[in-house]
């Protein structure tokens, strides 16, 4: 124990630039990857929001994908688009499909009726509708996804540095190679650091929108009833 | 140029039915079937029909939430179908049953909406909101910054009300907008629906399933049943000569009692022909029937004299006439009498 | 590539299926175990209310860890082979079987519980034969999350030595030979996506029931 602690902090104070780098290369990825996704999701969304055919069947697809270990999801990837940031990336997007487009979905779907049929009556035209209505009402289910997306994009981006795409995890394979517990538990230590301050940041702003939409039903409760329990 | 147009707008009906027909996709009946009526500016319409009788679809055809599959609608002499969507429903004011107000937005902004979408000068839309808020009874400076949800239902309601006449609309339309009320409270919003009427002239069409409130509400009556009109009268119309045995039913037209609770004093007053003295006993025009009869029993009086507005006398009941009521014959009784 | 995946898959039969079994095993003890200690857990804190919300904190921060990471931390304390791999593993099902314990017996009408404690019936039978029935869909909900979790750890476990299928996902990337690599990723998705799919039949059938 000793020794750990004598190595501890020297450590970063020699090798903060490097741990810095990767911690960069590690947002960076995390980023991207939100991106994409977010412009994915929502371009789907578009598509599937007024058919419960196709919303059932895309959910069920991407569901299915969700539930694949990350590592088996690269490992799938890597034959087609090779080792490194390529093969993470577009897993990853995938991934994240699940959980954004369910959120944008219920958050549309939460709205009540009463609202955007009076919306509508009284001559609002379809993008006015849109952008004063539905989307300030549907924004904190939608943040909420975000922030789900964002720790998983995060936590994920780690098991990437198994095909070398770069990122905090390549500090963890550095520390177990070579036997040395100290990189390891920077690794951690940053990656839950970033992990904490994102999920915080977005439940900030999660909440914000949420007492914007006053009034609304708390987003826990409607994310309860995707998750297939109906409340009596 | 004024006057004319003006004058135009007097003698071209408000809203026109033309043989208008809507038929849902999937379904094997017409929903409304070959409807016309015409409504007249400043008229209070109430359409009256049981739940799947098409009073419903038949409003919603007017600001074409559904569109009709038959027929065409004027509103104003134009056919809505060549008028740009948006724009015509901004010209008719819309209030619901379940309120709809946005959530995310105070009183004042939801009242504001169509105002800031016409894009109306912020002063002229704050003076617009503070207007209506005392309109509907609600004090400006207490309500303004609410939010929806810190409303009771009544409360909610009015700003709904506040909201659909924000844009000076030619036309309202109301869909059970009290349904969801307590009793009370729905009492004190139909007695302000017609106050504010009144005094603006509003045209209106009001849909409801209660036969007190749609003769109490309307100047005329369009009665529903299975997508059809059974008949578009006064309230006295329908209750003297209801036009099918439908009609008869639903308003209980043999039942002496029952038009008791659907006139008022004011409808069967006859004309004063003495002068009033101090002790004479005083009825409101606005009391139903029902209520003068328990008068009479309570006071064993000859006669009641009726007052109107500001307590002045209008008329005359007497017992007598009372007690033929059953024998009325509809040209004894001039709903127009009630709006003295 | 079809034909050198079932080449492979020909001549290692046996650490194929061994690796199988290895994933399974692990997968099964640390959702068991994870179940023996979650849910006691949970229906402790939604019990002792003080309990609840420090519980709850500090579980949610456990989440934040990612498992990879855990994993390796676990070497220089418990060694490397099956035993961190499930210590580990148990650690990462407790806080989602623990969460969704808790949701499932709050969201149950207290009016309910209180009748059948005013009928006379004893704690430990509102407990077992009312309480745990009625939260049974949201338990059923954090089981399932969990062993989906749990698949995708003990594939990362095999970086700790302690076999299963990420071996083969391991040993693919190594020799930059994809047939091995989709051998092992391919067939621990297939298992994912089954042990999801099969649990998402219990649930409904559980829900069905009443």
């Amino acid at each position: 124990m000793a020794a750990f602690f004598s190595k501890f902090f020297p450590y970063f104070t020699k090798h903060w630039d490097d741990m810095g780098e990767l911690l960069l290369d590690h947002l960076q990825i995390a980023f991207t990857v939100l991106g994409i996704s977010l412009i994915v999701s929502a371009g789907l969304s578009i598509l599937i929001y007024r058919s419960e055919f196709l919303s059932t069947a895309v959910l069920g697809l991407f569901g299915a994908i969700y539930s694949i270990p990350s590592l088996a999801l690269f490992s799938v990837l890597v034959p087609l688009l090779g080792l490194g940031k390529p093969s993470a990336v577009f897993a990853l997007v995938l991934y994240l499909q699940y959980i954004l487009i369910r959120n944008i979905l219920a958050g549309f779907h939460a709205i009540s009726p009463a609202v955007l049929e009076a919306g509508a009556g009284m001559g609002l035209s379809p993008a006015q509708l849109f952008l004063r209505i539905r989307l300030p009402l549907a924004l904190p289910i939608i943040i909420g996804g975000m922030r789900i997306a964002i720790v998983a994009a995060i936590g994920m981006t780690v098991i990437a540095a198994t095909i070398n795409a770069g990122g905090l995890g390549m500090l963890l394979f550095e520390g177990l190679r070579t036997h040395y517990p100290v990189k390891i538990v920077w690794g951690t230590l940053l990656c839950a650091g970033i992990t904490w301050i994102a999920n915080s940041l977005m439940y900030e702003i999660e909440k914000y929108c949420l007492k914007k939409a006053n009034g609304e039903l708390p987003a826990k409760e409607v994310i309860k009833s995707i998750y297939g329990k109906k409340v009596a | 140029m004024t006057m004319d147009l003006n004058q135009k707008k007097n003698d071209v009906p408000v809203l026109k039915f033309q043989r208008v027909a809507k038929r849902f996709p999937n379904a094997q009946i017409n929903a409304v079937n070959d409807v016309s009526f015409s409504v007249n500016r400043g008229d209070f319409i109430t359409i009256l029909g049981r739940s799947g009788s098409g009073k419903t679809t038949l409003l919603k055809m007017v600001n074409r939430i559904h569109e009709m599959t038959a027929g065409d609608i004027f509103f104003e002499g134009e056919n809505i179908k060549n008028l740009n969507l948006q724009d015509y429903r901004r010209r008719v004011g819309y209030v619901i049953q379940q309120i709809g107000l946005f959530p995310h937005m105070t009183v004042a902004e939801n009242i504001a909406t169509v105002p800031s979408v016409l894009k109306w000068e912020k002063t002229r839309i704050d003076t617009r909101v503070d207007v209506l808020l005392t309109l509907v009874g609600l004090d400006p400076a207490e309500y303004r910054n609410r939010y929806p949800g810190k409303l009771s239902g009544g409360q909610q309601q009015r700003v709904g009300l506040a909201r659909a006449m924000a844009a000076e609309p030619d036309l309202m339309l109301m869909d059970e907008p009290f349904g969801a009320l307590d009793a009370i409270t729905r009492q004190t919003l139909q007695d302000e629906l017609v106050k504010i009427q009144q005094k603006l002239n509003t045209t209106i069409l009001f849909v409801t399933h209660d036969i007190q409130e749609a003769f109490k509400l309307g100047d005329r009556v369009i009665i529903m049943d299975e997508g059809e009109i059974q008949q578009y009268a006064t309230p006295i119309n329908i209750l003297f000569e209801p036009a099918n045995d439908f009609v008869s039913q639903l308003v209980s037209a043999e039942d002496a009692v029952q038009k008791l609770k659907v006139l008022r004093a004011g409808a069967i007053a006859s004309d004063l022909g003495f002068q009033t003295k101090s002790g004479d006993l005083r009825i409101d025009k606005d009391v139903y029937l029902d209520k003068v009869l328990a008068r009479f029993f309570e006071t064993r009086a000859e006669y009641f004299v009726v007052t109107g507005k500001d307590g002045q006398p209008i008329g005359q009941i007497s017992w007598e006439q009372f007690k033929n009521f059953a024998q009325f014959r509809k040209d004894g009784v001039d709903s127009k009498k009630e709006a003295v | 590539m079809r034909a050198d995946i079932a080449e492979y898959f020909l001549e290692n039969q046996d650490r194929y299926f061994e690796a199988i079994l290895t994933h399974l095993k692990i997968t099964g003890i640390a959702v068991v175990l994870g179940l023996l200690v979650g849910i006691p857990l949970a229906v402790l804190s939604v019990k002792k209310e003080k309990l609840s919300q420090p519980l709850l904190h500090t579980f949610s921060l456990l989440k934040m860890v990612p498992a990879l990471a855990a994993l390796m931390l676990a070497i220089p304390l418990i060694g490397t082979g099956l035993l961190p791999a499930v210590i580990v593993l148990t650690l990462l099902t407790v806080p989602v079987i623990l969460i969704n314990t808790c949701l499932g017996f709050q969201e149950i009408d207290s009016a309910i519980v209180e009748s059948a404690h005013a009928m006379g019936f004893g704690k430990a039978y509102v407990l077992f034969k009312i309480e745990f029935p009625l939260a049974l869909p949201l338990i059923l909900t954090g089981l399932r999350t969990a062993t989906v979790e749990v698949i995708a750890g003990a594939t990362l476990a095999a970086y700790i030595g302690s076999g299963g299928l990420g071996l083969f996902i391991m040993t693919g990337i190594g020799l930059l030979r994809w047939d091995i690599l989709l051998l092992g990723g391919g067939t621990v998705a297939a298992l994912s996506i089954i042990a999801d799919a099969a649990l998402a039949l219990v649930s409904r059938r559980a829900v069905q029931y009443r």
